[in-house]
């Protein structure tokens, strides 16, 4: 391993050297703003249908209630989640995991089968965009009269239609913060504090940060947040294959390219089918040219294929030259039947078998939920001592927390050493809706009866009824604790 | 110089957000004792204080990564 290793002298870089080189700039070229191009179409039609419903859902949970409570609140200042019929603790939080795990696989499988799904048609970020667009379009024209309105000289009209425009966004964006803040603020409670300006100072916080980050996001940097801050762009290869059905042009039918007229008989001309009208180009959000082959910044918006089937429909041509294609189904020659047949392929069986899987077991255990969660914790303080009538005495605190919506009976009982008993209880405990209770116990034993050392003991929580009476068909929760003697 | 920033606060915040999910999910703010005393301030504040705080840190590491992930690159082309 004897390598000689040259040593060439180098002159000293100059200061000049750290500025940035001409290549460097090239890599950080000046922003372009996009003036995308209004498409209609199929798709088109859905990724709309798709903006309703998520807005629907957005806008409208807050609104919704359950047992006189709003139906989704995370309730953070009393530290409870309520969805529906189900309150969640913080004991509860490997529900919230599994809630990503399911988000993950599920995006996992949808960009397994049919690539970004989720970006063209439910990301928060493409719908916001997709509305405020629609807002650009309804008060500026469409994309060429923006263009001319942006670099018209200053004038009343310029700024009553910038002012219309952002005025609009603004509203949406403060509806849309208001909105969010109301999934952990009652949203009537909310409201009603907006309207006698009792509002909390960290509530009018959120509701300005949230809507600044939506006017922000789906007003000014649009396209720039999918390629520049978004990871999944960037990791979306690795769930990709051949048989992933992604936005294809078809180029063997397409190139080569060239303008024609309608009554050109263009196969004698040797060109395909592609006119070269860069409808395609105009109408992406990202700015890209789906003829240069698949790139990550294309967000499977799948405006490109409404625009370019509009266009093969005014000549005359089979729709499709821009389309839903699989690579394997466009570089063999696939039909539907095939390209269907492979979406059952081992990736996505595995994808569909482990969200399912997960899916499932969550469902069991969240029917099988406990009705009330118990914790025993010592107390802090001394061990144990000696009471009154020379028994010996521990502390515990018994943390109660029920987890449905009706108030419940219990009873308390010690077991583990004869004679063990508590001290002072009322019962039958009552605990309400959905709240929580810590209770001291004073567990009490006769030192006769206990053994050195320490013992482990057991506390017996049962539900009773009106008269104290535990009936059959109710919960035993046993929770272990340890009695130290002197 | 836009790039940069998106990239430094972007995944902070993300982080941000992770990290007071979990650590508020694991500790009560009303049972915190901060410098020898409880607080005295409502959980939301806490919540959006905490987050801050996160945010702000992972700023500070998510800057350093920028800046070192460019810097490595101008000395590779010299």
């Amino acid at each position: 391993m004897n390598k000689i290793i040259p040593i060439i002298a180098a002159t000293a870089t100059s200061s000049a050297s750290f500025e940035t080189s001409a290549d460097e700039n090239a890599l950080y070229e000046i922003h372009k703003k996009i003036y995308p191009r209004a498409v209609s179409g199929w798709f088109a039609k859905w990724r709309w249908v798709l903006v309703f419903a998520t807005q629907l859902v957005y806008y409208g949970t807050p609104w919704l209630m359950w047992n006189d409570r709003q139906a989704v609140l995370f309730d953070l200042a009393a530290r409870k989640f309520y969805i529906f019929g189900i309150v969640f603790w913080p004991q509860d939080f490997i529900y919230l995991t599994i809630l990503l795990l399911i988000s993950a696989f599920s995006l996992f499988l949808f960009t397994a089968v049919a690539g970004r799904l989720w970006c063209g048609y439910a990301c928060p970020q493409t719908v916001y965009t997709e509305i405020f667009l629609w807002i650009e379009r309804k008060i500026e024209g469409d994309f060429s009269a923006q263009k001319k309105l942006d670099q018209a000289p200053v004038s009343a009209r310029k700024l009553s239609l910038k002012a219309a425009k952002h005025g609009v966004w603004i509203a949406l964006s403060l509806w849309t913060g208001f909105t969010l803040v109301a999934y952990f603020t009652p949203v009537r409670e909310l409201g009603s504090s907006i309207v006698q300006m009792t509002i909390s100072g960290w509530e009018i916080f959120w509701i300005l940060f949230y809507g600044l980050a939506t006017y922000g996001n789906a007003g000014w940097l649009r396209e720039q947040v999918c390629k520049y801050m978004c990871p999944y762009a960037r990791f979306q290869g690795a769930m990709f294959d051949r048989d992933t059905l992604v936005i294809t042009y078809d180029e063997r039918r397409g190139e080569p390219r060239g303008a024609r007229g309608r009554k050109v008989d263009y196969k004698a001309k040797g060109l395909g089918d592609c006119v070269d009208c860069n409808i395609c180009v105009q109408v992406c959000p990202t700015g890209i040219d789906i003829r240069d082959g698949q790139q990550y910044e294309c967000i499977g918006c799948t405006a490109c294929i409404d625009g370019c089937n509009q266009v093969m429909d005014k000549m005359g041509y089979p729709r499709g030259l821009i389309r839903y294609a699989t690579l394997n189904s466009v570089n063999e020659y696939f039909g539907w039947h095939e390209m269907l047949k492979r979406i059952f392929r081992p990736r996505v069986l595995f994808y569909t078998v482990l969200l399912w899987a997960i899916i499932i077991a969550t469902g069991i255990s969240l029917w099988h939920r406990a009705p009330l969660k118990v914790d025993v914790i010592r107390d802090r303080g001394a061990m144990s001592r000696e009471v009154e009538g020379g028994l010996i005495e521990n502390v515990y605190r018994l943390h109660l927390m029920n987890t449905q919506e009706k108030s419940q009976r219990l009873a308390v009982h010690a077991t583990g050493i004869e004679g063990l008993q508590i001290a002072g209880l009322a019962l039958p405990l009552e605990i309400g809706a959905a709240a929580s209770k810590t209770i001291t116990l004073n567990v009490r034993v006769d030192p006769e009866k206990l053994p050195k050392g320490t013992t482990p003991i057991e506390f017996r929580i049962v539900a009773v009824d009106l008269q104290g009476n535990e009936s059959p068909e109710n919960f035993v929760i046993h929770e272990k604790a340890t009695f130290f003697s002197r | 110089m836009l790039k940069q920033i998106m990239w430094i606060l972007w995944p902070s915040f993300i982080a941000a957000g992770i990290g007071v999910g979990i650590i508020f999910t694991l500790i009560d703010p009303m049972e915190l004792v901060v410098l020898g005393d409880r607080v005295h301030v409502s959980r939301t504040a806490i919540y959006s204080l905490g987050f801050f705080v996160l945010w702000t840190v992972a700023a500070i590491a998510s800057a350093m990564s920028c800046f070192l992930a460019t810097g490595s690159d101008t000395f590779r082309q010299h």
